[in-house]
């Protein structure tokens, strides 16, 4: 039960790292629209 | 401090000076996906980990997409080291016989060496098998130092280009850390190391009689090839209980020595890495500068706190001179091979690099000597910082201290020809507030419970709040160093700095990135009259400014009640 209660805290530290990213790139504009997908790849 | 104390820092302060630019520049060309020296020996070896990953080297990511495969390969490493402290007793490698780790204790483990902070509320010679130690520590002291250094190339790439959608490839990027910079440099600090007696086997207990009669315990174990990476890596935890005070950990003087060269040689030459990637080296030298000034400034200091001695025995008459028999100054705490200079030499440089390996007990420093440690965490760990996340924090204060020059002078802030705009400026206040906010309020709830402040030696009064504020000051700062006053092998400890380490590893690095990932996208603008320097020496006079007087704010009313009237007290 303990192992459950951790894994689930971990999980969900994650997940809020996860929920993070989208708020920053919300917060940047960078969440879509690339500049330039043509140069997004390398040669 | 005697002239044995500023010979030990000359020669440590001219290693990272002269080591620099040449370590610095190697690892530019290991970013840059330069012909480096030993191509033909790592390329084969990389392609063969790509292949077997199913990796595309030549697909770069979006900073999202790079931050989203950070945080899956921190949480797949979790999984894998909680797991194996869990089922140890089951598995082989366990000459000792250690049942498995409680769970809050592997919750607290796990998270703490997945973040290259490497907390420890256990002892490792009487807790861990030796397969957890090599394949879950060691390990992860590789991984999370390769993450770090991964996450600040792609940071600079993002400083670096223009009109891009990507930073690079994170799989890449910690591939390549790990193959071309952290091992061989491992491999090389384990021979020295070795050389000076750290022990390298995978031996039990060891009965042994002594010189008088007596029987003793000797444990055994892979240390040496923990102890390489444990300090090049910034990782800082110990094989043993007592980190690098115990002889089977750090020997000799020359051990002590190269051991403090190690910490610091990658941080400081990440600042080189940074001038070559950007095209100027100038720029490197200055952030270089900045995290010298405030490197040597607290050593200086510590060493001078911990030389003098203890003002109340000197009152008592007692003789705390340095002399042919004996090291003098403050000796409480400390191992008489070492003495008070070299033990507050290193004090100051694991603090200053996140590196959180003791090899002297901080709690029994001078109340000052005790603040500078305490102080270089709460500085951000910029001085120089853990590998790569420390450079990365100065670049956000770069770009916080450029955003008030642009403020003092009325125009657009710029760093590196990029417009500084509200949307990273949002990002970089998300970035400055996540961990004052987990070591403020982490303390302030600790020090209302009474079953919390029954767990540090010194409490109640200014010590004990010192120890409980260092006590989240150094997870949520990934550090990892203990004041060693605070006994946090309780379920509440473990928990909320488990939480702790978070808030300083991936709350700090997604903001980070996604400035990264914003920068990237942009057109340079030309430099005009209206312009600020950043490649001078007034831009780092006002970076070390922002520095102190951002945690100055933040913390000066905490170190008053602990450390600063503790002095005032003796």
């Amino acid at each position: 039960m303990a192992d459950l209660v951790f894994i689930v805290l971990a999980i969900g530290l994650f997940a809020l790292s996860e929920l993070y990213v989208r708020a920053c790139a919300r917060l940047t504009g960078t969440a879509r629209a690339p500049v330039d997908a043509a140069n997004g790849e390398r040669s | 401090m005697g002239l044995q104390g500023w010979l030990q820092f000359a020669l440590v302060a001219g290693l990272f000076v002269v080591l620099t630019p040449l370590l610095g520049g190697y690892m530019a060309r290991v970013y840059a996906d330069e012909r480096a020296p030993g191509e033909r020996v790592f390329a084969p070896v990389e392609r063969a980990i790509y292949r077997l990953c199913g990796i595309d080297p030549t697909r770069e990511q979006r900073w999202t997409t790079y931050g989203l495969s950070f945080i899956a390969f921190s949480l797949f490493s979790w999984v894998v080291l909680y797991g194996l402290q869990r089922l140890q007793g089951l598995l082989p490698l366990n000459p000792t016989g250690m049942p498995a780790v409680p769970p809050d204790l592997s919750f607290n483990t796990a998270m703490s060496f997945v973040s290259n902070t490497n907390w420890q509320n256990y002892a490792g010679e009487a807790t861990l098998s030796h397969l957890t130690q090599m394949a879950g520590l060691t390990v992860q002291n590789f991984a999370s130092a390769a993450a770090g250094m991964s996450v600040l190339a792609a940071f600079i790439r993002g400083l670096a280009r223009t009109r891009r959608d990507t930073i690079g490839n994170f799989w890449v990027d910690l591939v390549r850390t790990t193959t071309r910079i952290l091992l061989p440099l491992s491999a090389a600090v384990a021979l020295v190391v070795v050389s000076q007696g750290v022990i390298q086997n995978l031996d039990g207990f060891t009965p042994v009689t002594t010189l008088e009669g007596g029987r003793q315990t000797l444990p055994g174990g892979p240390v040496a090839s923990q102890v390489a990476i444990k300090q090049l890596g910034t990782n800082g935890g110990g094989f043993f209980g007592a980190n690098s005070a115990v002889p089977y950990e750090n020997p000799t003087p020359f051990a002590n020595l190269v051991e403090v060269w190690a910490i610091g040689v990658i941080p400081f030459a990440l600042t080189a890495t940074f001038g070559r990637m950007v095209g100027s080296r100038r720029q490197g030298w200055v952030l270089f500068a900045v995290t010298f000034v405030l490197w040597a400034g607290s050593a200086v200091a510590a060493m001078g706190f911990e030389t003098q001695g203890n003002p109340r025995l000197t009152a008592l008459g007692v003789d705390q001179a340095a002399s042919a028999q004996q090291a003098g100054g403050n000796m409480e705490g400390k191992e008489v091979r070492f003495g008070p200079a070299a033990s507050a030499l290193w004090a100051a440089t694991t603090t200053g690099t996140a590196n959180g390996s003791v090899n002297a007990m901080h709690d029994s420093f001078a109340p000052l000597g005790g603040g500078v440690a305490t102080l270089n965490m709460l500085l951000g760990e910029v001085s120089p910082g853990g590998v790569g996340v420390g450079l990365m924090g100065l670049l956000v204060l770069a770009i916080l201290a450029v955003f008030l020059a642009g403020l003092m002078v009325g125009r657009t802030p710029e760093y590196l020809g990029k417009k500084i705009e509200p949307g990273e400026m949002k990002v970089v206040t998300l970035y400055i507030l996540a961990v004052p906010l987990a070591v403020l309020v982490l303390t302030a709830i600790a020090v209302l419970l009474p079953s919390a402040i029954a767990q540090a030696a010194n409490a109640p009064g200014p010590h004990g709040l010192t120890e409980i504020l260092y006590g989240f000051a150094s997870p949520a700062n990934n550090n990892g160093s203990a004041f060693a006053g605070l006994a946090s092998n309780t379920p509440w400890f473990n928990t909320t700095q488990g939480i702790a380490f978070v808030f300083g590893r991936w709350l700090l690095i997604v903001p980070a990135l996604a400035v990264a990932g914003s920068l990237a996208r942009k057109q340079p603008v030309p430099a005009s009259a209206g312009t600020f320097p950043t490649d001078g020496v007034t831009f780092a006079v006002l970076l070390v400014a922002v520095t102190l007087i951002l945690v100055g704010l933040t913390y000066f009313p905490v170190l008053s009640l602990g450390p600063i009237v503790e002095h005032l007290s003796l």
